[in-house]
Order: structure tokens, then sequence, then C-alpha cells
């Protein structure tokens, strides 16, 4: 049996405990003490952008939105809902489909040993019926119209279509009520096969709860597999965007706008191994950028072009890597053109080294303040198994982290030629009047 | 986690919390003011415009630089609303001390800060300086009219004009954005003057220990307000009436049917802990009333839920639905109203509802942001309830107190935000 590796943090004055199970899955511990609350999360890393597989040499394409789908329809079994057995432990449960992963989780203060069983158990345990899986499509066809209704939401699916030309990250993580129209009990089941088995899973809990706890309630209920995990596939993804502006109009007050850059991929297997040390790079220039002490915030604000929306913010994943600066405001050309001059300005003329100072200080504090509860430590774990990172390894960099590393990433990164507008504009507006 | 309460002086209250546990400290300053048309947006402006600079940083960017090398610190502003009560709040959050690199005291210069904020605003001859109060005016003005943006949110507000009209309720938080507009200067700071004179305050400290010397900063503050008269905020138990039904059209794909409820049962009343039972029976969990009926049982919506406002004594069941759908939804909503009223659950529903209600409770002290908000919405009470007092109050209402309390629900309004060109009216 593997044994608990344990990783601590001097710096935050934190543990955690790791190891692979008997049947393969990844546990992950963070115990928290004093803390009455338990937060677990079990997950796969599958999510809307695994829209295709292949398998005895034949591809099968699969209609977007079925991971979120098979999300929602995991919780079913013959007998009951797990819905209905957390409710007989009082845990608080719920699940997220997101673009490379799927979770199912919970959180509670007492019973932690049934509701742990009732995770393990309803998620390696699929059970979908032409009927169960038909009477899910109106609720979901409803969670798909609340999402259209969003401008938020709007503006930055456009931004993915404006920015991706291949990578299914453009594709909308929930589907559209035609997509999952073709959705059948039997690709569910294909899809459960290829992408819920212990070899592409992880368990992570954290807050009150011991190694102890976890190992028995382990061996109690995971099935070992002989399933290999699958390959995501490289995406052939141009540099270039598909577009460079994209607009809709909607039932909105103000403008919406996101400005996004299309960061090159390293990488040709698509995997998310950026290293620590650019994501605590970015963090940093996130501050730089566009923090409420950066230059460009006070000059926008002044000018009455952005109010307390608007955010600078680094995101990647499998396959992609993209900056987005976004908010509502009545000239969003106006505020992208500033923004475009800004990243110019530092470019050319380098960072200050006070202002670094004081924004890597910031994202440090911020970062500490992220492992006060049970959830945000559960959520580091998670993130650090998804991009095969130690939970403390983005702090640790940011503590050491010299302005260098920030400039390389502001001149890697920001090429006016790979970036794209999406605006949702008011639907009282004429044609091209917010351009 | 021990509470101490101390009054610093008449009406000014100090919550203090220490708790080894977080690596975040937290001070919280509340301002409860009556809500009123006169006076909302000339208060609403307030957390915003004092949060944005002080006499000590008069510039944003300078006091910005300064929170970044207090490893982030960052003060914020907001407003609540609390019964009828307009709830000004102002937050500072910052990493304690034993996380400062060079021995810094940040949780202590941030409360301080706050203090500085507002006592000591950053004023020009007198008033507040009108560049500050342009910027904050346009924010806040925008904030307000993007509400239409999220239309959850839009459909509730009007569900609460709808139920509590003419009724303090029923004003928005921030007030409306033609009166932000038109704010002046002097206008704003003759506000910030009547709200240090006649606010009931509370301050909330959340740190590793006491924080002396900011409890008294803040009450060196308050004894030095000239005619300091709190004036009493009182929220009027809504009274049961008729129901009136009305239909929006907007540019939406999916309708908002937000239902609202009187209770005839708020503030103290010994029933409230029974109403609030009865109200997560009906729709406050994954497996209530209403999402195994409504959701599951007959794939109409998404989400449908219900929340009890226990100072106004009302409650609210919303959900998304397509328009063809709504009025069976509202139909099959009204069905599991009358089964909580006729006490048509079983006795596991009950426990499992409360088993959830206690639960959360239980959780509230393991997340600091949360504990300020369960303070926030007692800021009015000299002697607020811990989570684990009101966990109790849950634990003891009877299957027979629930049936009673849901048989006092009457409804009092159907809203509904509808697509254009639909026909439906409910």
């Amino acid at each position: 049996m593997c044994k608990w590796q344990a990783v601590s943090n001097a710096r935050l004055g934190e543990t955690y405990y790791h190891r692979r199970h008997s049947s393969g899955l990844p546990l992950y511990v963070w115990p928290k003490e004093g803390f009455r609350t338990t937060y677990a999360v079990f997950l796969t890393k599958y999510g809307a952008i695994d829209n295709a597989f292949v398998e005895n040499g034949e591809t099968t394409v699969l209609p977007a939105g079925i991971a979120h789908y098979l999300e929602h329809k995991l919780f079913e079994n013959e007998e009951c809902d797990a819905f209905d057995r957390y409710a007989e432990t009082g845990a608080n449960a719920n699940a997220y489909t997101s673009f490379d992963h799927t979770a199912y989780l919970f959180s509670c203060t007492q019973n932690t040993d049934e509701s742990l069983g009732v995770l393990l158990d309803f998620v390696q345990a699929p059970y979908f019926t032409a009927q169960t899986v038909e009477k899910e499509r109106g609720i979901i066809g409803q969670e798909i119209r609340m999402g259209e209704d969003s401008p938020s939401r709007q503006v930055f699916c456009n931004l993915m279509k404006a920015l991706y030309h291949h990578h299914p990250v453009s594709i909308d993580i929930a589907g559209t009520v035609d997509s999952i129209a073709e959705i059948t009990p039997e690709l569910l089941y294909r899809c459960y096969e290829r992408f819920y088995h212990v070899n592409n899973m992880a368990l992570a809990v954290a807050g009150d709860i011991s190694l102890e706890q976890v190992d028995r309630l382990a061996d109690a209920w995971l099935k070992p597999t002989d399933k290999t995990a699958p390959v995501r596939a490289a995406v052939d993804e141009p540099t270039a965007c598909v577009q460079p502006y994209i607009e809709e109009k909607m039932e909105v007050a103000t403008p919406l706008f996101n400005l996004g850059y299309k960061v090159p991929m390293n990488t040709s297997e698509g995997l998310p191994d950026e290293p620590a040390r650019g994501v605590a790079a970015a963090a940093v220039l996130e501050e730089i950028l566009g923090g409420h002490a950066s230059p460009l915030y006070a000059q926008l604000m002044e000018e009455g072009l952005i109010n307390a929306s608007f955010d600078v913010s680094y995101w990647t994943g499998p396959g992609f890597a993209c900056w987005m600066m976004g908010g509502e405001s009545d000239d969003p050309q106006a505020v992208c053109a500033a923004f475009k001059a800004e990243v110019a300005r530092l470019q050319r003329e380098g960072i200050d080294p006070d202002v670094f100072e004081e924004s890597r200080n910031a994202v440090y504090g911020r970062m500490i303040s992220q492992t006060d509860s049970a959830e945000n430590c559960g959520d580091l774990l998670v993130d650090g198994w998804l991009c095969g990172r130690d939970a403390f390894s983005i702090l640790d960099e940011v503590a050491t982290l010299d302005i260098q590393s920030v400039y390389d990433r502001l001149r890697h990164d920001f090429d006016e030629r790979t970036c794209a507008l999406s605006c949702v504009i008011p639907n009282q507006t004429e044609e091209g009047v917010s351009r | 986690m021990s509470l101490c309460n101390r009054e610093l002086c008449p009406s000014v209250r100090c919550l203090t919390l220490p708790d080894a546990r977080f690596k975040t400290a937290r001070i919280t300053v509340g301002l409860f003011m009556p809500l009123t048309k006169d006076t909302v947006e000339e208060q609403a402006i307030l957390p915003f415009l004092l949060t944005r600079a002080c006499a000590k940083y008069p510039d944003f960017t300078a006091l910005q630089r300064h929170l970044n090398r207090l490893y982030g610190a960052a003060v914020s502003g907001d407003v609540a609303r609390v019964g009828e009560t307009q709830a000004l709040v102002l937050t500072a959050e910052c990493t304690a001390d034993r996380y400062a690199l060079h021995g810094e005291t940040v949780a202590a210069d941030c409360a301080a800060l706050l203090c500085e904020m507002l006592f000591a605003p950053a004023l020009e001859n007198g008033v507040f300086r009108a560049q500050d109060v342009e910027i904050e005016k346009r924010c806040l003005a925008q904030t307000v009219a993007a509400q239409v943006n999220e239309k959850q949110w839009y459909a509730q507000c009007q569900a609460e004009k709808l139920l509590c009209p003419d009724e303090a309720y029923s004003i928005g938080r921030y007030g409306e954005g033609s009166r932000i507009e038109a704010l002046t200067p002097e206008q704003v700071t003759a506000a910030w003057k009547r709200v240090l004179r006649e606010a009931t305050v509370q301050i909330l400290v959340q740190d590793e220990g006491e924080l002396p010397a900011v409890e008294e900063a803040f009450r060196r503050g308050f004894a030095a307000v000239e005619g300091r008269a709190p004036v009493p905020c009182e929220t009027v138990k809504l009274a049961k009436r008729d129901a009136v039904r009305r239909t929006e059209r907007m540019d939406v794909n999916q309708c908002k049917l937000v239902m609202g409820f009187a209770t005839g049962c708020a503030g103290k009343d010994a029933a409230v802990p029974a109403m609030r039972l009865a109200c997560a029976l009906l729709g406050g969990t994954a497996t209530s009333l209403l999402m195994r009926n409504v959701r599951e049982k007959l794939s109409l919506c998404y989400y449908c839920s219900s929340q009890y406002d226990r100072l106004k004594g009302v409650i609210f069941v919303k959900s998304g639905v397509e328009e063809a759908n709504a009025a069976r939804t509202e139909q099959e909503i009204l069905r599991q109203v009358a089964c909580v009223a006729n006490g048509e659950f079983t006795d596991a529903q009950l426990e499992e509802t409360r088993r959830a209600m206690c639960q959360a409770f239980e959780g509230v002290g393991d997340a600091g942001a949360a504990i300020g908000a369960w303070y926030v919405a007692q800021g009015l009470s000299d002697t607020p309830e811990t989570p684990e007092e009101t966990k109790r109050k849950i634990e003891a209402v009877t299957r027979e107190q629930v049936i009673e309390a849901a048989k006092q629900w009457q409804l009092g309004c159907v809203y509904l935000l509808a697509p254009k060109g639909g026909v439906t009216d409910v």
C-alpha cells in the first residue's frame, strides 16, 4: 500500500497529505484543526472540451453539453436520487461541470463517513434509462435558457468563439437545446465508461477529516479498474483569432465588454502543465495591469469609462490560455484603446520595481487568506491535481518571484494581432453605435 | 470562539470574535439608518465614497498602493437592506499579523484606517470633493441600472414592489438612478454628518485576539460627534392582503416567476423558528418539496426555491420556466404550499430539512465572511443570537408548529417576467 506523503508549508503552517489508493485513485486530505466543516470533492478529468473520443480506431464526436448532462444524470440510480441519501446525512451537496473536469462535492458538519460513502458510491454507480434521460431534458433546457439570458455569460462565451477556431473551449459547457436533444442513455454510458474510473479521477477532502477516515472509506467503496486514463488529443489551433469583434444585443443597461488576448501555447500536447512560476507571474501581472492601485484603473475611473466591475484576469486550461480585460462601459472601444496603450507602455518602459514589490505583496497576502476555509483548501487540492502541481507551489513562487518573470509574460502574452473584443450592448442600440 | 459584546457608547456596539484559526482579520462597521425615499440615495453613496479616500490618504491610487504594501488588504463599502433598515457597511480585510513578512501590525493598521475613513474623510472646504462624488455617483447609478442584467435579481425586486407597495421594504437599497445622478457634494456631506449622529452602529472585530486600541478609536470617534441621537430603526410587519398580479415583458428567453406571501410572523415573534423551518421544508434545500415536485417530478424548471425574510415576515418563491409552463408551475407551487399547511409531508422530510439547516448553522463559524454577514443581519439587536443559539431554536420546533406556521401563509403577489411577443398573463 502506498503510504501517505505529507506536504507542508512553513509560511502557512499548513500540511496536506496524498497517496495513491490500491484501486488507483489519487487521494488528497487536508485536515484543518478546529474546523467543524468537512468538504469533499470527487472529480474526473472529463469536461466540456472532451467533445470526441477514439475507440477501436473510430472517432465518436459527442453532442455539446454531454459532460454536463452526465453530471446531472449521475445523481440518479435505480432506487433513489443521491440527494435523497444526502438528505439523510444532512450534507449540503452539489456538482459542477467545467471545461476540463466534472466535480461532485458536499460539505457537512456531521455524519461525514456516511456522506463520503454516498459520494463514493453514487459516482461509481451509473444508471441511465430512456425515461430518466428524457426527464432531465426539460430541466437542463431551462438551465440553458437561464444562461442565454445572462449577459456576463454571453459576453464570455462569445469571446471564446471570437478567439478560438478549433479548440472546444469555444463551445458552451451546457450545450444548446438542440445539441442535448441528441443525448441518449447509450451515449452517456459510453462517456461514463471512458472517463469515469479511478485512473482518471481523484478524491480531495479538507476540514474536519482524518487520514484514517479516508483510508477506511476508500477501502470500502473504491472500485479498481484496468482502464487507463484517456489522453486528450492535441488541437491544431492557429495563433490568430477568428474575428476581432463580436457583438450581441441583450436587455442590458450599460454595454458589457471582454477583450481577450489569445496566448500562444508552448506545449504541443496542450496539457495544463504551465509551471507554477508562470502562474505566479500572471497573478502579479493581473494586479499590475488592472488592480485598483494601477494607474490605468485610476485613469479609466476618472474618465468615466469603467466602474467597479472592471477586471483583468489570466485564464488557462488544457490547450488554451488567454488574458481577459472586461467590465461595463459606455465606450468599450475607448477602454480597449487605453488598455492596449498601457500594455505597450509597460512593454516599452518596463515595470517599476516598487510597483512590482507592492503587487507581489498583495497577491501573496490574498493567497494566504485563500486557505482560510475547508472549501478553499479542497479547491486548491483539486487545482493542484488537475495541473500536476503541489497545492502550495504558486504561493511559494509568488514569495520568491522576480520582476523579470513578470516582464517576460508581459512581452510574450500580449500581441494585438491575437486579440478580440466581445460586447453585449443594449438591445435598443442602433447597429454599431457602441463600436 | 466566544463572542464578546460591549457597548462603546449609546447605540454603538462592538462585537469581538477572537479566533486564531483564521489567517484573515476582518473589521466590519455597520451603520444602520431607516430606509426612506428621501434619504436612500444620499446615504447609499457614503460607504463607497468613504472607502475611496480619506484625509490621511486623499489620493485613491496612493491609498491602494498602501493597501498593497499591507499584503493586499482591502477596504470596501456596500449597502445591505435589513428589513426596512438601510445598512451602510464598511469592511477592512487583511492577513493576520503573524503572516506579515516584516513584523508589521497589519490588522490594527487596517482597522485604524477604517476608523479614519469614517470620521476623517477627504473633504475640500468642508464638503466631499466634487470629483470623488461624481465618480461614485456614476458607479452607483450604473449598479442600479445593471439590476436589469441579472434577471432573477430584477424579478425579485419587482415582486417586492408588487407585494409591498408604498412600504419602505420596496425601496431599493441603493435608491433610484435619476436621484443618484442629482446628488450634490453638499447633500452627501450633510448625509454623512447625519449618519454619524443618528445611526445605530455595530462594529465587528474578527482577528486572532482583541484590538482594544481600535475599540477605543471608534469609541472616541462617536463620543466626539456633536448632538449624537440615534434614531430608531423599525420594520413594519407586512399585513395580509388580496393577491395582486403583474406580467412584465422584456427581451428574454426564459420567464422568471416570483410569488410573494405574507406570513404574519416577523421580528421577535415566537413562531419565527417554526416559520424558518416551514419555509425550508417548502423550498430551502436540494430535496425540498418544490425541488422534488416542480423540478424533479414535473421537469418544469432548473431552480425553484423559497426564502423567508424574518424581519418583514414575507416569503418569496422563485423559479425560471418556459412561458407555456408558467401557469402550471404556479399551480404546483400553490399545491406544495398547501401540502405544508395541511401536514402532507413525512416526519423524515421534516427531520431532513432540520438536519440540513442545523448543519448550515454549525458551518457559519468556519467562514469569516459568513460570520460577518450573520451579525450584520442582526445589527440592530443588542444581544445578537449566535448560530448555535439559532440552531437550538430550530431543533426545538415541533411538527405541529411547522403546520401552524404554514397555515398563516397568504399569497400576496404573482410577478412574471416574460419574453416579448408572448400571450400569457399571470
